[in-house]
């Protein structure tokens, strides 16, 4: 398992935002795929919204090898 | 989907031969030359209706032999399918689909899906934008039998360009006549390009997933589309159409054409690259990297037609065991396990960990003939 932690300088960010900001994918196309192939959970529970809202302290796993943790700046 | 069983006759070195597989793993093994492969070519034949290996059709047939068949029985969504390929020298490949004959090759598309992954495939990289072009069509046709009726048409209309082309060099003929033909190019070319993109993204990200993993993230594969048409992504980008941006870079090269006398950009001129670190693998990665880039490629294929058809293809592997050292066996072994009924050729069965031979079915293949080892149903 990798672990990264991201720090984001606003309140919330949308999953698809995250997964682009950690340079997992590219483009927002992208992102809707690998969430919608059920390869993206937070918290432990396997998530399929593109736009899930996260906070600091949420934790997003990614196809079981990816782990990042979200803080505030 | 599952192969239930398949039938041969004059079929390679099979004489008359039945056999029936397993869902899981089964593995073919012996010695070289006694038919290994030729059963994966079967398998390949009925799914896309084509020889993999062998260039023509009557190579397929027993040595003094008229002709040769191969009938597969396989479940898919939960109804049994019949699938017949026969050949007959100097004749024509005839398909039957639950005993009805099919007219098109392209009826086969999308009802046995199968990945094949063997040493050649190191072309990939290494090889020439052919090679590569044929990989992307072969997937997307599997996934979307439309494709295949894109490519068709699409063939269709560049050869009748390209002769158009040359008789305007000649001057035998109108320079009108070329918009009729640029229109239908553009159309079926831009369904193509679009359907490419698309596919690429999706396996791109599979594949940097799977390279990740496979070197324990040490490095990012990235796969990206080479278009003939210029600055293709970043137009499309801005919102412009692919129709337009082909007709715009149709017309600035139309004097060479002509000159030439062929087609220059359209999906048949396009490829596609992959970067490790963001470096060209083609030119700058090391052995080890293509071969390794190659297999997250292979495996990303798999589940890029899970993701679209919601099932696993058949996945074949031909004598790829002794070509990958052991972390990127245990990683390829580890995929084969999750469920997908795989069929694998090998000289050597010591090239699998134990457990793994456990719960295969393994089948000794010698001149032609199949004997069940274990946990075989003959």
């Amino acid at each position: 398992m990798q672990e990264e932690i991201i720090a984001i300088d606003t309140e919330m960010i949308n999953l698809a935002q995250l997964l682009k900001l950690a340079t997992i994918v590219e483009t927002g196309g992208q992102a809707k795929f690998l969430i919608g192939e059920g390869k993206v959970s937070v918290n432990g529970e396997k998530e399929n919204r593109v736009r899930r809202k996260l906070y600091p302290g949420d934790i997003v796993e990614i196809d079981e090898q990816i782990i990042i943790k979200l803080t505030r700046e | 989907m599952f192969l239930n069983k398949i039938f041969l006759k004059s079929f390679r070195n099979y004489a008359a031969q039945e056999i029936a597989f397993r869902e899981g793993i089964n593995i073919f093994y012996g010695e070289n030359a006694q038919g290994k492969t030729n059963l994966l070519e079967a398998i390949y034949l009925l799914s896309l209706g084509r020889p993999y290996r062998v260039q023509r059709d009557q190579d397929l047939v027993k040595w003094e032999e008229a002709g040769f068949l191969v009938k597969g029985i396989a479940e898919k969504d939960k109804r049994t399918l019949i699938i017949e390929v026969s050949f007959t020298l100097g004749g024509k490949k005839a398909i039957k689909i639950n005993g009805l004959e099919q007219k098109k090759l392209r009826a086969l598309l999308g009802l046995l899906n199968v990945v094949i992954f063997s040493p050649t495939d190191l072309q990939l990289i290494q090889g020439s934008p052919g090679e590569r072009r044929r990989f992307l069509d072969l997937e997307i046709s599997q996934v979307n039998p439309q494709y295949g009726h894109y490519l068709h048409q699409y063939g269709r209309v560049l050869q009748q360009r390209n002769n158009l082309l040359r008789e305007l060099r000649e001057r035998k003929k109108n320079l009108d006549l070329l918009v009729v033909w640029d229109t239908q190019l553009i159309d079926w070319g831009s369904k193509i390009i679009k359907k490419r993109l698309d596919s690429m993204k999706k396996l791109s990200i599979l594949a940097k997933l799977m390279h990740r993993k496979i070197t324990s993230h040490k490095e990012t594969l990235e796969l990206k589309y080479l278009s003939s048409c210029r600055n293709l992504e970043e137009k499309i980008a801005q919102g412009e159409e692919i129709e337009h941006i082909f007709k715009q870079n149709l017309e600035k090269i139309k004097e060479e054409e002509i000159h030439r006398g062929m087609t220059m950009i359209g999906p048949h001129r396009d490829d596609f690259s992959s970067f490790i670190n963001g470096i060209n693998v083609k030119t700058f990665g090391s052995q080890g990297q293509q071969r390794t880039a190659v297999l997250s490629l292979k495996l990303a294929e798999l589940e890029f037609m899970k993701a679209e058809t919601g099932e696993y293809p058949l996945l074949l592997l031909d004598d790829v065991m002794s070509e990958l050292d052991q972390e990127r066996r245990e990683h390829l072994l580890k995929v084969v396990r999750q469920r997908i009924q795989t069929f694998i050729t090998t000289t050597d069965l010591e090239d699998f960990p134990q457990e793994f031979l456990t719960e295969a079915s393994l089948y000794q293949i010698s001149k032609g003939q199949i004997s069940g080892v274990k946990g075989c149903i003959l």
